[in-house]
């Protein structure tokens, strides 16, 4: 483990290994285990995976000591399937739409 | 939290808004609530008519909305009326704005999701406290 980890360290400051790994959508990246066992997940996961606060994962220790985590899927929220539905209409610029509606407004109220 | 949503919110979701989706989803998987006056409902499919969409994508919008539990269509009352019409006076807003403010004061909502300069003086005054981005 100690050899493997001693490689992954190498692999992490290498230059070639980053590119190819940019190439193949490889993510390697060290995170400290805090006190309470906590680690913080690297933003870059984060946002590429859409993680979110109280997403829940499931851990799997294998043998060797590798972890691997996976996010459990979650059902998708009626916010998503509006955004889903909304996805297939022609795109509507809100901004724009907003300032007709408070000219509107302006010209009632006078 | 609780949410009362002026039109320009329901325009910004509509455009998939990510923040107003966040809001939508706090009233979902959250404890928030979101309240949506009628009368930002109405104005809201007037907006949405006049910029060309179907009768069809307007109501599926809205039922989408509706899914979501803690999200709630709210009828003017005699109290907010007499409230609306109240701070249409005192403030000089449109009457309109007036009972969008009046609801928002009359639910108990923490924050008015607006974006309309007729408002500014009543959060100057403390009467509800307004968010937009």
């Amino acid at each position: 483990m100690s050899e493997l980890y001693r490689i992954s360290e190498k692999l992490i400051n290498s230059d070639i290994l980053n590119i190819n790994m940019q190439k193949h959508k490889f993510f390697v990246d060290k995170v400290r285990l805090g006190k309470k066992g906590q680690i913080t997940l690297p933003k870059k996961i984060r946002d590429e995976d859409g993680f979110r606060e109280d997403d829940v994962f499931v851990i799997t220790h294998m043998p060797g000591g590798s972890t691997i985590l996976e996010k459990v899927p979650q059902k998708k929220t009626s916010a998503d399937q509006l955004f889903d539905f909304l996805e297939k209409l022609p795109p509507f610029d809100a901004e724009k739409a907003w300032r007709e509606v408070e000219q509107e407004r302006a010209k009632e109220h006078r | 939290m609780y949410y009362c949503t002026d039109t320009w919110f329901l325009l910004k979701l509509f455009g998939k808004d990510n923040k107003a989706k966040t809001i939508l989803e706090g009233a979902e998987v959250g404890k928030d609530w979101v309240i949506i006056p009628i009368i930002s409902y109405a104005e809201t499919i007037k907006k949405l008519f006049q910029e060309g969409r179907s009768e069809n994508e307007i109501d599926t919008f809205f039922s989408f909305l509706e899914r979501a539990n803690k999200v709630k269509f709210y009828m003017p009352d005699r109290e907010v009326s007499k409230e609306a019409a109240k701070i249409s006076l005192s403030f000089g807003l449109p009457l309109m704005d007036a009972f969008v403010a009046a609801t928002a004061k009359i639910t108990g909502c923490n924050i008015l999701l607006a974006k309309d300069s007729d408002y500014d003086l009543l959060e100057k005054r403390k009467y509800v406290k307004i968010q937009s981005w």
